[in-house]
């Protein structure tokens, strides 16, 4: 049996930028899942208002073998955007990852940083009110993304980015809230934690 | 750039009956919503598969064509009947079967090939069902050209009657997404389902008149609509072979029964409830949106909230086809 989350409360208003750190399978993904409704609750309550938007998978969610045009027509899509709304976005998604004349050509063909660019620019191109992020995107130049949004939860295993970018932390250890307050009062704790364990470690 | 599709997300762990059904329909409404996303995939399904080939899916009208021919000659001769009666309803019977037997079998996979996806985002379950059922009638439409070929060159034309085959295409329309549904939710929780399925499925093509004829079983042909198979194929394909419309509207009204029927029991819970609303019982509760005041609409008043203690997968899975379905993608991402 798998218990993935435990008793963890919180609520978030807005203009708070909540950052999520632990080790890897703390539960940090899985929060933000179930704060999308892709995961619901088994025992508890998931309340969320406003215009959502996940940034959960690395891979982009692109079809490498669609065009760069219909992998945004297909972004729009899926964000329920009416057909007037597409065309402005694959102009402005054009624009931005400056393809030109390789949007009507497969993604399969499209160098690395072609590619990284498409992807950035399809995630940028929605401006949520609540936006969820793991850490990937923050590799590209987010910080406008971070701003734009109401609500932002963002999942990492960097600690400074935490400090730079977020007014609460939440500390999860196996699928449990260990600290939750000021992200330099957290993150000291989380560090110290770990230096405490890597000396038990080598003190054995 | 507005992204505002869910205004209000609520989800507690154990809604009654009444909220779970209110999500069902919710989930069924939303993916209405987004049926031209379930076009596009439908779509690009179609041409991803074929992408790069000369005849694209063309492919499918050929090699259903090149099928009929030669199973046609072959049985005609074995069955000792005469090829332009023979041919006529070997075209149609197996290209209506085709859509038949390839829905049922990627109503298996319909969750589990959008696995990425459903763990992306969160998105109305019914849109996977109206992107399988867009593809197959996409297939359908393009293998309907050999039925119109093989009727042409027999010059068999199956009159006014064809258009009382038009219902029947609309209940294929409603089963089939019900079967999606149900189908797909229990193949994505216990694996063992697909197989069962697929054997099903092969062993109902052989004692369903597909390849042979009705009237081959001779005094016994009075027990063929007690096989469902039969009357859900023939409620389309016998008004397309010209049937008297008495035949028809007795094999439609059993088709109905015995389709709602094998919903209501197979979705378990509530009698004479459809499948959709069983299957997804804990879905988009977007019907709370009325009750939600104006203020909260504003950017100010957003908020995120959460206390999630989850526990067992295994009593998700009892709790509801849906949310079993995401544990067991859950479950074997870990």
């Amino acid at each position: 049996m798998v218990q993935a989350l435990l008793d963890i409360s919180f609520s978030l208003r807005g203009g708070d930028r909540l950052g999520l750190i632990g080790s890897n399978g703390a539960g940090k993904t899985t929060l933000l899942r179930t704060l999308a409704g892709i995961y619901e609750p088994v025992v508890g309550h998931v309340r969320v208002q406003g215009s959502l938007n996940a940034l959960l998978d690395s891979s982009l969610g692109m079809n490498l073998e669609l065009t760069g045009r219909e992998n945004i027509m297909l972004r729009g899509l899926y964000n329920g955007l009416p057909r007037p709304a597409l065309e402005r976005l694959a102009q402005d998604v054009a624009e931005f990852a400056e393809l030109g004349d390789f949007l009507d050509l497969p993604v399969r063909i499209y160098s690395a940083g072609m590619v990284v660019r498409l992807g950035f620019a399809l995630a940028t191109a929605m401006r949520p009110q609540i936006l969820l992020m793991d850490e990937w995107i923050l590799a590209g130049d987010a910080a406008f993304m971070v701003r734009s949004a109401d609500i932002l939860v963002l999942s990492t295993h960097d600690t400074r980015i935490v400090t730079t970018w977020c007014s609460r932390v939440l500390w999860l250890d196996q699928g449990h809230l260990r600290l939750d307050g000021d992200p330099d009062y957290v993150v000291a704790q989380y560090l110290g934690g770990a230096a405490e364990a890597a000396t038990v470690t080598a003190g054995k | 750039m507005p992204a505002a599709r869910n205004a209000l997300l609520d989800l507690n762990a154990d809604p009654g009956i009444v909220t779970r059904n209110r999500m069902a329909v919710w989930d069924v409404l939303d993916g209405v919503r987004l049926l031209p996303l379930a076009w596009a995939l439908g779509w690009l399904d179609i041409r991803l598969r074929y992408r790069r080939s000369v005849l694209g899916p063309f492919w499918l009208t050929l090699s259903t064509g090149v099928m009929v021919a030669s199973l046609g000659y072959l049985y005609a001769h074995i069955f000792h009947t005469e090829i332009h009666d023979y041919l006529p309803y070997l075209a149609l019977s197996l290209v209506l079967w085709g859509f038949l037997g390839t829905v049922v079998a990627e109503a298996c996979t319909a969750f589990t090939d959008s696995e990425s996806v459903v763990r992306a985002v969160r998105m109305p379950f019914f849109l996977f069902a109206a992107r399988v059922l867009i593809r197959n009638v996409m297939v359908l439409v393009h293998n309907a050209v050999v039925i119109v070929v093989v009727d042409a060159v027999f010059q068999m034309w199956p009159g006014w009657h064809a258009l009382l085959a038009i219902p029947g295409f609309l209940l294929w329309g409603i089963d089939s997404l019900a079967v999606v549904l149900l189908l797909g939710t229990f193949c994505a929780r216990f694996r063992d389902i697909l197989p069962i399925v697929s054997s099903i499925m092969q062993i109902a093509f052989f004692i369903t008149p597909v390849l042979w004829q009705p009237s081959q079983l001779g005094r016994n042909q009075a027990l063929l609509p007690l096989n469902p198979f039969f009357d859900l194929l023939d409620i389309v394909r016998a008004p397309l072979l010209g049937s008297v419309p008495g035949a028809w509207l007795w094999g439609f009204s059993r088709g109905v029964c015995l389709s709602a029927r094998a919903d209501a029991s197979l979705s378990g819970s509530e009698p004479g409830g459809h499948s959709e609303q069983s299957t997804h019982t804990c879905r988009k509760p977007l019907g709370l949106l009325s009750a939600v005041p104006r203020q909260f609409t504003k950017p100010e008043k957003n908020r995120v909230g959460g206390c999630v203690r989850p526990t067992r997968p295994g009593s998700a899975a009892s709790r509801c086809g849906a949310g079993a379905a995401r544990h067991q993608l859950q479950l074997a991402r870990r």
